[in-house]
């Protein structure tokens, strides 16, 4: 009898589930460009449940069909007579399978993608930009004092005194080898020579030598060692997302699912640069209101529209909660587009003095009718009040601000690419 | 005086150990149990699930159908649907049973008893596995398989190997002599073998397909259809492996080893319920012997108690979990109602199996049904009037054409034969799959591969099944495949499926 502990040993399984996914791919890839992402909620680690046809996956044999036939069949727990008869249950209960005609009970079925897994194939699908490749655009508010090695000279209180004695121990054995050596040579001539000046010569040379072996300084110069520091940046590593959205009428189900997913990649943009990220939300109509993420999504809400209230209420969280030397802020506005006319000047005006001069990134997305979106010109708009936002914001020329108009998700990777875009092209200002 | 071989649930390789050799010596002395000899291995959960996915098999081929399944089997794993299959063992010499690291001490003792004993009897004695599998070769055999298939993979591309193991994956159940018995390779041969075994094959090929000229005489045409086909074929994965014309000496491989594997599998397909009846009979006697010894507390007693009733459980046909007769319940009660009709008969007893009424040595007459008989068999002969009334077994007709299940008999004297009989049927081969046979060749025209499916009890064919699998055969036939369903009862015949439909 033997005992084997196999389980370090636990790779093997994960090749049969990628060839499954592999082989799935299509049906999984068609499931996650449909699926709902706004239920799903954007900080969740959770993974995603999605449910495919087994169109390609089937493994078919020859089987019986359940539709026809006389099958007898012996079962336990009886409390009939014998030639009774009774109706046969809805299938789904007793004796019957999910399913009941040809090609029978196995059409769909359901498994999980982990969360990487779902994120990669819609990302993908997208064609987001790989999140790993980044650029390190962390502002740097902050300095700390590192360790940096060893210099020949500094301040008293830095000597490192170990260091320092090694090298005079070095120096030491050196420099008395040295004089060992030639005191050694000097002996033997010594034994070889008769004349009394060679004589002369060579102990006072050896007088010399003794001296000098005996005054040999214990430290010197050439041995001190102090520590040194310098300066490194400290990036912060903390960020916050402030997500501010147009809830007024316009907003329907299809804006809020571009919207979902846009916020999806901003927020794994952000936690795999940042060790810790919020998410604000701020609603507005022609008030603004911070909310929670259900609400947001979900409520709906009547009025005007007035952009600059919310502006407003993000300047004014910042500055009660986000201190700027502690947190990179990065704002995101989603609307349609209206805005009360005269109310341009004073989100104008926020923006410019008051956001834009502290955030990492100021991103607007105007979401458009697919018709329109396809062209970006003012000319082609629908009615006037439609570009009143927009001709606004495109006019902003600040390497930190980027104005999109976003039709499908598939626009959302336009947004991301001025993101990664290397600074040197960006500017034009 | 309390000597317990363990206390609480945890458990070390010491306990392990210690147990095992308790458990050995009452299997060895009290029971006459026979096995070959034991390695068992400690596993994961997730190793667990992957093991039963890859069809039980460690070591097996990789293909994404095997990622299905576990992919399905972790969902349900996960929304605790199933309950993890607990014992895995393998059928081979020596003879592998896995323990799961998460299971208590008690747990491992009864998985013990069960699989490295029960088990591993049942396989070693049982007549069925005896003739149709080499236990000292097929871990081996599996490990060259998965070998060749990767081999294949590299040179052949992995859609292409995989895609074809799809079409022998359709065909898998179709591949065994259920009449001759195969000849048993020993160990090594399969290596050593292989290359022969091309050439030979090609030689063959050539030879069979090469004298394909029209025939003159009707003689000599019958002649060559004979080299083809003589009378019915039931192995289609032999002899599509043997005489399919295209395929590459690497898809023949393939084709022999899921062919072999499945043959592995057949004697497990045929012996479920006697198969489980022993393992669950002897982790019940061993426990209780444990027990009665005082190696064993009362909590540990209780949680074997729990956790037998689990698995001998059986619902009623009416209740929602019901998916069919528990192996394992029906199992353990035969042995254990052919035990009390040893011990304890009554009247009725003598008059059903007055050999082994009154008998005090059941063990000896168990031991003896594990080397002689299959499900089909063992059901016929042994399930008692007794244990059907227990049940309360009862059969019904059920034509899926009505909205109406009849009663046709019950628990009762005019029943019991009855139902045995059909119960007894049900767990033959030919009920759990359909009687497929290829029938025709029409060798000098189209050589068109006709088959035909022999309905039983007027049981059809699931069309959308079919087709596939039809296609499957011709990709491996090479040319076209017709189907046909015929009825002997009234002698009537229907096209299922015929390739040149779709062309």
């Amino acid at each position: 009898m033997t005992f084997i502990d196999r389980r370090p040993n636990s790779k093997k399984n994960i090749i049969n589930r990628q060839r499954f996914l592999e082989r799935a791919k299509e049906n999984i890839r068609k499931q996650v460009r449909q699926a709902k992402n706004i239920d799903r909620s954007i900080t969740s680690n959770d993974g995603e449940k999605i449910k495919i046809n087994q169109r390609g996956l089937e493994e078919p044999s020859f089987r019986h069909s359940r539709k026809h036939g006389i099958f007898d069949i012996v079962a336990p727990g009886n409390d009939h007579l014998r030639g009774d008869r009774f109706r046969k249950p809805e299938s789904g209960s007793g004796s019957g399978k999910k399913g009941s005609d040809d090609g029978e009970g196995e059409d769909d079925f359901e498994f999980s993608l982990t969360r990487d897994e779902y994120f990669d194939i819609l990302f993908e699908d997208l064609e987001l930009p790989n999140l790993e490749k980044k650029e390190n655009a962390d502002k740097v508010d902050a300095w700390v004092m590192e360790r940096a090695g060893y210099t020949t000279t500094g301040p008293t209180n830095k000597l490192d005194l170990k260091q320092t004695y090694i090298r005079a121990l070095g120096r030491h054995i050196a420099l008395d080898a040295m004089f060992s050596e030639e005191e050694r040579e000097l002996r033997d001539e010594l034994e070889k020579l008769l004349s009394d000046e060679e004589l002369q010569r060579v102990r006072s040379r050896l007088e010399e030598i003794e001296e000098m072996k005996t005054n040999i300084p214990f430290l010197d110069n050439v041995d001190l060692r102090y520590r040194t520091h310098e300066q490194k940046p400290l990036p912060i590593t903390k960020a916050v997302m402030f997500c501010a959205m147009d809830v007024s009428g316009s907003m329907g189900e299809r804006e809020k699912e571009i919207a979902k997913v846009f916020y999806f990649f901003l927020y794994l943009f952000l936690t795999k640069r940042y060790q810790k990220v919020e998410i604000v939300f701020i609603r507005h109509t022609h008030v603004a209101q911070e909310v929670d993420e259900n609400t947001f999504f979900y409520s709906k809400e009547t009025g005007g529209t007035v952009v600059s209230t919310a502006l407003e209420l993000i300047d004014n969280i910042i500055k009660e909660r986000y201190a700027l030397n502690e947190w990179n802020l990065y704002v995101t506005q989603i609307s349609d587009g209206d805005n009360y006319p005269g109310d341009n000047e004073t989100v104008m005006d926020i923006l410019l003095n008051r956001l834009l001069p502290v955030v990492q990134y100021y991103i607007y997305i105007n979401i458009t009718d697919p018709q329109e979106g396809m062209y970006f010109s003012d000319v082609l708009y629908g009615s006037p009040s439609s570009y009143g936002l927009w001709s606004v914001y495109d006019k902003i020329t600040k390497p930190n601000f980027i104005a999109k108009q976003v039709a499908s998700k598939q626009d959302i990777k336009y947004v991301f690419r001025e993101i990664f875009k290397p600074k040197k092209e960006t500017s034009n200002d | 005086m309390t000597d317990y071989l363990w206390t609480g649930p945890d458990w070390n390789m010491d306990l392990l150990k210690k147990t095992y050799d308790a458990i050995e010596r009452i299997a060895l002395e009290k029971y006459k149990l026979n096995v070959y000899p034991n390695q068992i291995e400690i596993i994961s959960a997730e190793q667990m699930l992957d093991a039963y996915t890859s069809v039980g098999l460690p070591a097996m081929y990789p293909h994404w159908s095997f990622g299905k399944h576990f992919v399905q089997q972790h969902e349900n794993y996960s929304r605790g649907y199933s309950g993890l299959a607990y014992e895995i063992v393998i059928n081979s010499n020596p003879c592998i049973s896995y323990l799961m690291e998460n299971n208590s001490m008690t747990m491992q003792a009864l998985v013990t008893s069960h699989a490295a004993f029960g088990h591993n009897h049942f396989f070693k004695n049982n007549y069925m596995f005896k003739d149709f599998t080499d236990a000292g070769y097929i871990i081996d055999y599996v490990n060259f398989a998965r070998n060749y298939i990767s081999e294949c993979e590299r040179k052949y591309g992995v859609e292409r190997v995989e895609s074809f193991l799809d079409s022998c994956h359709a065909i898998k159940d179709y591949g065994i002599d259920t009449v001759k018995r195969p000849r048993k390779l020993s160990k090594g041969e399969e290596y050593n073998r292989q290359k022969e075994r091309e050439a030979f094959i090609q030689a063959h090929i050539n030879e069979l397909w090469g004298n394909n000229k029209l025939q003159t005489s009707t003689e000599d045409a019958n002649k060559f259809k004979k080299n083809f086909l003589s009378g019915r074929e039931s192995n289609i994965m032999y002899f599509l492996e043997k005489k399919a014309p295209f395929l590459e000496t690497w898809q023949r491989e393939i084709l022999r080893i899921v062919r072999k594997i499945s043959q592995y599998f057949y004697p497990q397909m045929m012996t479920k319920v006697m198969n489980e009846g022993t393992a669950t009979l002897y982790h019940y006697q061993i426990i209780n012997d444990l027990y009665d010894n005082g190696l064993m507390t009362d909590g540990s007693m209780q949680e074997f108690i729990k956790s037998h009733t689990g698995v001998v459980f059986q619902p009623s046909y009416n209740d929602p979990r019901y998916t069919g007769i528990n192996p394992y319940y029906l199992g353990f009660n035969m042995f254990q109602d052919i035990q009390r009709m040893c011990l304890n008969p009554t009247e009725e007893d003598r008059r059903f199996l007055p050999d082994i009424a009154g008998n005090p040595d059941w063990n000896s007459i168990v031991l003896d049904i594990i080397e002689d008989f299959k499900d089909e068999e063992f059901v016929l002969q042994y399930l008692s009037p007794k244990l059907i009334r227990d049940m309360r077994l009862f059969s019904m007709q059920d034509d899926r054409e009505s909205a109406f299940v009849n009663i046709t008999d019950i628990h009762d004297d005019e029943g019991y034969h009855n139902i045995r009989k059909r119960l007894s049927q049900s767990y033959s081969f030919t009920t759990i799959r359909p009687i497929i046979e290829i029938v025709d060749i029409d060798i000098q025209g189209s050589r068109t591969l006709y088959l035909e499916h022999r309905m039983v009890d007027h049981k059809e064919l699931d069309l959308k099944n079919a087709a596939q699998v039809v296609e499957h055969i011709s990709k491996l036939w090479g040319f076209g495949v017709v189907l046909t369903s015929f009825d002997p009862t009234n002698d009537r015949r229907l096209v299922v499926y015929d390739t040149d439909d779709f062309r």
